[in-house]
Parts: structure tokens; sequence; C-alpha cells
């Protein structure tokens, strides 16, 4: 094993070079950079689309959709405004802020800013049990009880979902959009095996 | 056959309208910059195309993981094409392969599968729960398997070995299957299935997540299988019916699953018990007897609890418990009928933990504890009643593992583990593995894994030297396999990746069935080395909505060392394609599979030619509000071909079914 771990760096560092170059054509067609709130932003409208919530009878095709903002920053800002400026199909969204102590009454998704763990894990644990998707930032958010968390990677953004979370809130996540995710997590796979 | 000729004309139309649009997705060139993308709502796939201008403040990222190379199968796929068992689902993977000898079903993993194995060098993961037994260490991959494939949400294949986190038959791949959840099955189902050979089939499940937290999945499914009447040019005489087995290939199965999470713990139960009949006069039987049949059943069930703790640490442990039961009868014409009866039972414990080290590594570890306090396998005429052979054993093993993922710079990344696993008899194994992922880009990824696996002999190997009368009884310890492998990922844009792999196994101390030449009984040794080598390519279209495919083509060479010839039942060429389209605006979806292996050498070194599989699916869901209706024709060109079988057999290859069709309906209410 010790032979082959050897001749692979050195394979390693060849590659490294040669996709070095690479890397700067990739570069030169990337696209105008934007300011990543508004990105993540958008990327928090459209995960709305691409889940599935058990059907609420009380609900009208018409009415309202309801996200919950916890907490404060540029993201956090970013998705209010984008998201009071746009509809789910037929339903106008609606978009409710508060700092603490959330109710989750009525709510269907909630944008989660919150640094206390402690805190956070109460919050993410009364979210699940009221059936609303919660997204959040970081590369912890989708392993610690969010359904999915936004990351950074190489200067796009990137998702992960856990899709235990999302079952235990009781929401399908589209196929659709597992396949895009960075990181797929669940129970089952908790040894992330490479 | 008028018949056939409708069916190859609709299915040449179907695919010749289907791969050229392909070809076309395929070929198209990455999407230009959409810079009005501010303006939109923006596509997922275009949003992931923007690069962002990183805030000052901005942490140093710490991406955990990249990509997974762990190939997964969703509930949608299951549906759309009409895949039957984890063995249809099994065998559209790339470098995956699956033969049948009308008993059991197969799985050959990158040019390596024996026939008789029962699957023991691949680990099968129910919820992460290990399902195969303590006898054969069997993994059941037919009806068999003790899940209604309906009720998956997933299935994860993990390729190579992994026996540096799993343990003992983690050895070519370790397939997880992950069960839907009450909230997704969201309130109840029935189904109801009819299929070619007199098949019969009903499933009534029920799931919900409650207010309180509650989420519970019950479901149970029985099924009845006439089965063909087949012919065997082996048996074409007289004395034995003319080669036809008339009414033996019949199958029963129920299946039951019991699911329950609330807060931090979860629960599952599962049970399987199928009888099949045995129309090939296996294991020296009477050619078309009704009475032989063999009856296997599986239950498992586990309780866990897990916490996810501060700072992204997690623990959880798992007790669980499972009972395995074979039951074969054997009908002889000179002799009384005969009987295995064998019994496995266990429980055991896991624990794992996770938690970062730093801003720069992280440390998964755990321990787990088994202990099989029973292993029963006798061999007996009931009627009149002589016992051939008892063996009833006992064993104890544990293992503990730790793997560290660490961050060497910022596009690559370390994955060290090992593995120490004790067992009771041979002592200890001792199982490294490393992985080395770089991604440039993030559409870009390079893995480099190398890694040592092993298999440990089984209760039924071990207790099968002393119970025949072979004068040749060696010591057996563990199998090993060594596997090196370079895979490159590149998504292209357009919902397009392209993949590609190279890989080595070393095979070395094989348990096998050797003949001893003065008593002429057999025995098992660890006797055989096999190397193989072998490539694969992979093309997937996903383009989120709309037409998507896979086509996968792969090589390999499998030797055995001793004689150095490639290996029975081992293609050395297969392509793997899959199509899928909405259809009837959106209504319902038509989706194609084909699968190509080219000719395989059988136990006695005759040829089971090449053969293409094609199979086809319509399936439309919630037609009239509360409806799923699925129609499926598999083998659409009745493809002629057998699969080589173990020297169980007079046969030295198993013809496959014709062409033969399915039909369902399922109701949600």
């Amino acid at each position: 094993m010790a032979g082959a771990s050897v001749s692979g760096r050195r394979f390693i560092t060849k590659q490294f070079l040669i996709l070095a170059v690479l890397l700067f054509g990739v570069r030169a067609e990337a696209q105008a950079p934007m300011g990543e709130s508004k990105v993540k932003a958008m990327f928090v409208y459209n995960f709305l689309k691409f889940v599935e919530w058990p059907v609420d009878a009380s609900a009208g095709p018409k009415d309202p959709f309801v996200v919950l903002i916890i907490g404060d920053g540029a993201t956090a800002d970013a998705t209010e405004s984008f998201l009071e400026a746009n509809m789910i199909g037929d339903r106008p969204l609606v978009v409710r802020r508060t700092q603490s102590d959330p109710s989750f009454a009525g709510v269907r998704a909630a944008f989660v800013v919150e640094r206390d763990a402690k805190k956070l894990h109460r919050i993410l644990a009364a979210a699940t049990a009221a059936g609303v998707l919660t997204i959040g930032e970081g590369d912890d958010f989708a392993t610690i009880g969010g359904v999915i968390g936004l990351l950074v990677e190489n200067r796009k953004v990137r998702f992960d979902v856990d899709t235990t979370a999302a079952q235990s809130a009781g929401l399908r996540v589209s196929s659709k959009l597992l396949a895009l995710t960075r990181n797929v997590r669940s129970s089952a796979d908790r040894r992330g095996a490479p | 056959m008028p018949n056939r000729q409708w069916w190859s004309a609709s299915a040449f139309l179907i695919g010749s309208l289907l791969i050229p649009a392909s070809l076309a997705v395929a070929q198209q060139p990455t999407p230009p910059p959409k810079h009005a993308v501010d303006t939109l709502t923006g596509d997922l796939e275009q949003l992931m195309q923007i690069e962002i201008v990183v805030a000052g403040s901005k942490r140093a990222q710490e991406s955990r993981d990249v990509a997974s190379s762990v190939s997964v199968v969703s509930a949608a796929d299951i549906q759309e094409h009409g895949y039957r068992t984890l063995a249809d689902i099994l065998r559209t993977l790339p470098g995956f392969y699956v033969s049948n000898d009308r008993n059991y079903s197969y799985v050959g993993v990158r040019g390596f599968s024996r026939p008789g194995d029962w699957n023991s060098r691949v680990l099968l993961l129910l919820n992460g729960l290990r399902t195969n037994e303590n006898v054969f260490d069997l993994a059941y991959v037919g009806e068999e398997f003790g899940l209604d494939v309906d009720l998956i949400e997933r299935v994860e294949v993990i390729r190579g070995p992994s026996s540096a986190i799993y343990g003992s038959n983690a050895f070519f791949a370790v397939i997880n299957v992950v069960t839907k959840s009450g909230g997704a099955l969201g309130g109840g189902e029935l189904s109801t299935t009819a299929a070619s050979f007199g098949t019969y089939s009903g499933r009534a499940s029920y799931g919900h997540s409650f207010a309180n937290g509650l989420d519970l999945v019950a479901s149970g499914t029985l099924s009845d299988g006439k089965g063909r009447n087949l012919y065997f040019p082996e048996f074409d005489a007289p004395a034995t019916n003319n080669g036809m087995a008339n009414g033996d290939d019949h199958e029963e199965f129920r299946k039951l699953l019991v699911t329950a999470s609330k807060g931090n713990f979860s629960f599952q139960a599962n049970n399987v018990s199928r009888e099949k009949g045995l129309p090939t006069g296996s294991y020296a039987s009477t050619f078309n007897d009704p009475r032989s049949r063999t009856t296997d059943g599986l239950s498992l069930a586990s309780l866990s609890y897990e916490r996810n703790l501060a700072n992204s640490a997690t623990f959880s442990t798992r007790v669980h418990a499972g009972r395995y039961v074979y039951d074969g009868e054997y009908a002889y014409t000179a002799f009384a009928p005969n009987k295995d009866f064998f019994v496995g039972e266990w429980w055991g414990l896991d624990i794992d933990a996770a938690r970062r080290i730093g801003s720069r590594q992280f440390l998964t570890y755990g321990a787990e504890y088994r202990d099989n306090f029973k292993m029963l396998q006798t061999n007996y005429d009931p009627e009149p009643y002589v016992l051939y052979s008892y063996a009833q054993d006992k064993s104890t093993r544990w293992g503990t593992f730790a793997q560290d993922e660490i961050r060497l710079a910022d596009p690559l990344m370390l994955y060290a583990g090992l593995r120490v696993d004790r067992y009771e008899g041979f002592g200890y194994a001792t199982t490294p593995r490393a992985a080395l992922i770089y991604t440039p880009s993030s559409t870009t990824t390079f893995k480099l894994l190398a890694g040592r696996a092993f298999r440990a002999p089984s209760d039924y190997e071990l207790q099968y030297n002393i119970a025949h009368q072979s004068t040749v009884k060696p010591q057996l310890e563990p199998e090993h396999i060594e596997t090196l492998e370079l895979t490159a990922q590149r998504l292209i844009g357009g919902g397009v990746e392209i993949s590609a792999s190279g890989f080595r196994n070393r095979l070395t101390d094989l348990l096998s069935r050797r003949t001893d030449t003065t008593s002429g009984s057999q025995y098992f040794g660890n006797v055989d080395e096999i190397h193989s080598r072998g490539v694969e390519l992979g093309l997937n279209v996903n383009r989120g909505h709309g037409l998507s495919g896979k086509l996968a083509y792969s090589f390999q060479r499998t030797e055995d060392r001793a004689i150095g010839i490639q290996l029975s039942n081992s293609p050395e060429q297969m392509v793997q394609m899959e199509l899928r389209s909405p259809i009837l605006g959106s209504a319902a979806t038509a989706s194609v599979d084909a699968q190509y292996m080219s000719a395989r050498t059988t136990l006695l070194g005759n040829v089971a030619g090449s053969h293409v599989l094609t199979n086809f699916s319509l399936f439309a869901p919630r037609t009239f509000g509360r409806f799923d209706l699925s129609a499926s024709v598999y083998n659409v060109f009745a493809a002629r071909y057998g699969d080589p079988v173990s020297n169980g057999f007079v046969q030295d290859l198993v013809q496959q079914d014709g062409r033969s069709f399915r039909v369902r309906t399922t109701l949600h209410y």
C-alpha cells in the first residue's frame, strides 16, 4: 500500500499542474460576479419550488405561502426582499421576520441565522416538529438538523441536503434538487464514505 | 409470432426517437452565460454557475466532503423504470451485473461474480443496518430481499473495498437501501400487480408524519407466482419428462416493514419469507419433482438513538437483532426426501461518533459488537428420520474503526481510515483505506483510492469442512482484496456529467470449493488468487425536467492467476443505457433501459453468449388524482441468453426469461 500512495501523490502533483492551467481557461468564461447574498436569496426561492409539503387541506391554491426569517444578516435581508417580489405558482410569498422564540404556526419554510448552537438546535427541532423547511448557511447546517445548508465553494454557491431532517419534517425533497446537491446526507450514511 | 414483431417495431421506434434526442442533448455546448440572471428568478443550474464575490469577513470554507462517488438510484428511477427487485436496480449500475440460477440472484461487481457465494462479498445495508446473515453471510437481491422495492427512497452504492469502515463482507461494494419515511408516503397506498407467468401481488402501506413528531410506516406485500414451464436440454430423456420442468418455477413471498421514529430515536423491523420451487434439479434432486423447494426467511429489528452535539459532533448507537431461517426440501426418486434446515440468530450493538478536530479535520470513529448466539446447520431425512449432519455453533466478534478527513489544501482532501476486527477462531483482521480527493473546480473531481478489505470465512464454510468426509480440512483464514482506483468526474454544464475510472483489484486467499482427490468429496480452502483490472466510462444527462439518460461502458479483465485465464461468469465488456422522457404533456413517463454483456465462460469452460437485455416502461403518476399506473415489458426483444451457474447444478448454463410483462395500479388514499 505504501508504494501505491507514493506513486499516487506523484500523479496528483502532475495533475495539479495540468489542471491549474485548465482552470484559467474555465475561469475565463465564468460569469459576471454577483453578490453572495443575492445569489443565496435566489437559491432559497428555488428551493421552495423543489420541496413537497404534505397536502394541507385547509390551504387554498391561492393562499399566501409564509416564509419566516429568523435572525439578521445580509443573506436574511436579501432573501426577504427577493421573496417578497416573487410568487410560488399562484401563491403570493409572505415574509415574516423574527429575532428569537419563533412561532411556526402557518409557516412553510424558515431561513435561520443563529450563532448560539443550543438556540439553533432548539429552533431546528421546533421547526422540524412543525413540518417547516429549514434553510441556513454554513457547511454544518445540514448536519445538525437543518434541511438545506448553503455554502460557498470555489466562489460558487453550493448546498447540502439532509434527507433525514427533511423526512423528519414530513418534507419530500425532489430528486432534481438532490441531483444538484453537493452532499446528500442522511443518518444512514453518517459514516460519510468518500 | 406477430406479437414479437409488433414489440420489436415499437421498441425500435421509441429507441430511434429517444437516442438521437439524447445525443443532441449531450452535444449541446455549455449554455452561454446568462447575464440577465439577476433580473430573473434563475434556474438552479444557472445559479450554480454564478461566481460570487466573497465578502471580506467570510470565514474560510471548510468543505468536509466532495461530491461522493456513491451511485444513487432514487424512488422515481424505480417507479418510472418499473424495477421489480434490487437485482433489476443493480444491473443498471456501471460495473455491476446480475446472474440468476432460478433460485437466487447473484451480483457481479467489476468482473467478479461467483454463483454459489450468495453475495457474501457484498455488504447489503437496510437504513444502515447490516442485512448479511450469520450462517452464509449472504445478501439477498432478488425477490428474497426483505423489502418491497416500492418502499425504497433511494439506493446508495459505494464501489470498492469498505472494510476499513464496515468490516467483513464490504469486499466489492456496499449497498445501502434507504426506506421511505411516513412523511414521504403521506397516507395509505394499495397496490396490485399482475405479471407474466401467473404472478399476482398486492401491497398495502400506510405512512404518516404526526404532529407530535412521530413518523410511522407500516407495509405488507404478498405475492404468488406460478412461474413458467421450462425446458432443460440436459434432462431431455423420457425418464425425466423429456427435459420439461412443469410448474416447478413457482415463487411465493410475503414482506413486512415497520419503521417509526420520534426525536432522537428510530426503530425498524422487517421480515421476509420466500418460497421458491426448484425447476433445475439442483443438488442432484429429482428433476421435475414438485416437492423440491427452498424457503428463505430473514427478520431484522433495530432501535437507534442519534444525537447532534455542539460543534457539529454527532453520536449514535444502535442495538439490533436478527433471525435467518433456510429450509430446503430436496426430493429424490431413489431415496427419501432430504432436508436442509439452517437457523442463524444474532444481536449486536453499534456505536458511531463524529467530531471536528481543529478547522481542517473531521474524525469519524466507532465500534461494533456482534454476538452470533445461534448458528445451526442440519441436514436430515424427515421420513424415515436419518440425521446426516448437525452443527451448532456460536461466535462473537467486534470491530473498531476510525476515519479522518483532512483538508490538506483548499482543493485537496485526504481520507485515511483503519479498522481492526477480532473474530473468534482466527483472531485479528486489520484493514486500511486511504483516498485523496482533488477538486480543482466545482465541476471537476479527481479521486485516488487505495484500500484493503476482507471477508471472514462464513460459518457455513467453516462447518462444511467438518461435516463432509473430506480428508483435507484446512484451517480457514479471511480472504483479502486490495484495490487501487482512480476516478475523474466533470460536470460539463447543462446537466451533463462525464466520468471515467480505472481500477485494479488483487484478491488473495480466496475461499473456494475444491474436490479432495482421495475421497472425492468437496471442501473449502483459501486457494485462489485473482487479479482484475478495468475501466468504466459514464455519461449522465439530467436536464432537471424533460429527457434524462445515462450511458456507461465498462471493460474489465479478471484473471485466475493459477491458470492465467479469464474467470468464469466474468464479461469483459458491458454497456448500460437508460433513457427517460416525459410524454403526454408530462402526464406520464416513458423509460427504456438496456444492458449489453459480452460473452462469459462457464465453470466447465463453455461460453454463455453475449446478449442485450432491453426493458421498457410507462409510468403515469396520480392519474385521476390518486392512481399511479405502470406498465412494463422486460426483455422486449426476447433475447435468448443463459447465466453460468455453480457446480451444484447439472446445467452449466441456466436459460433466463424471455419477454415478460407487468402491469400495476397503486391507489393513494
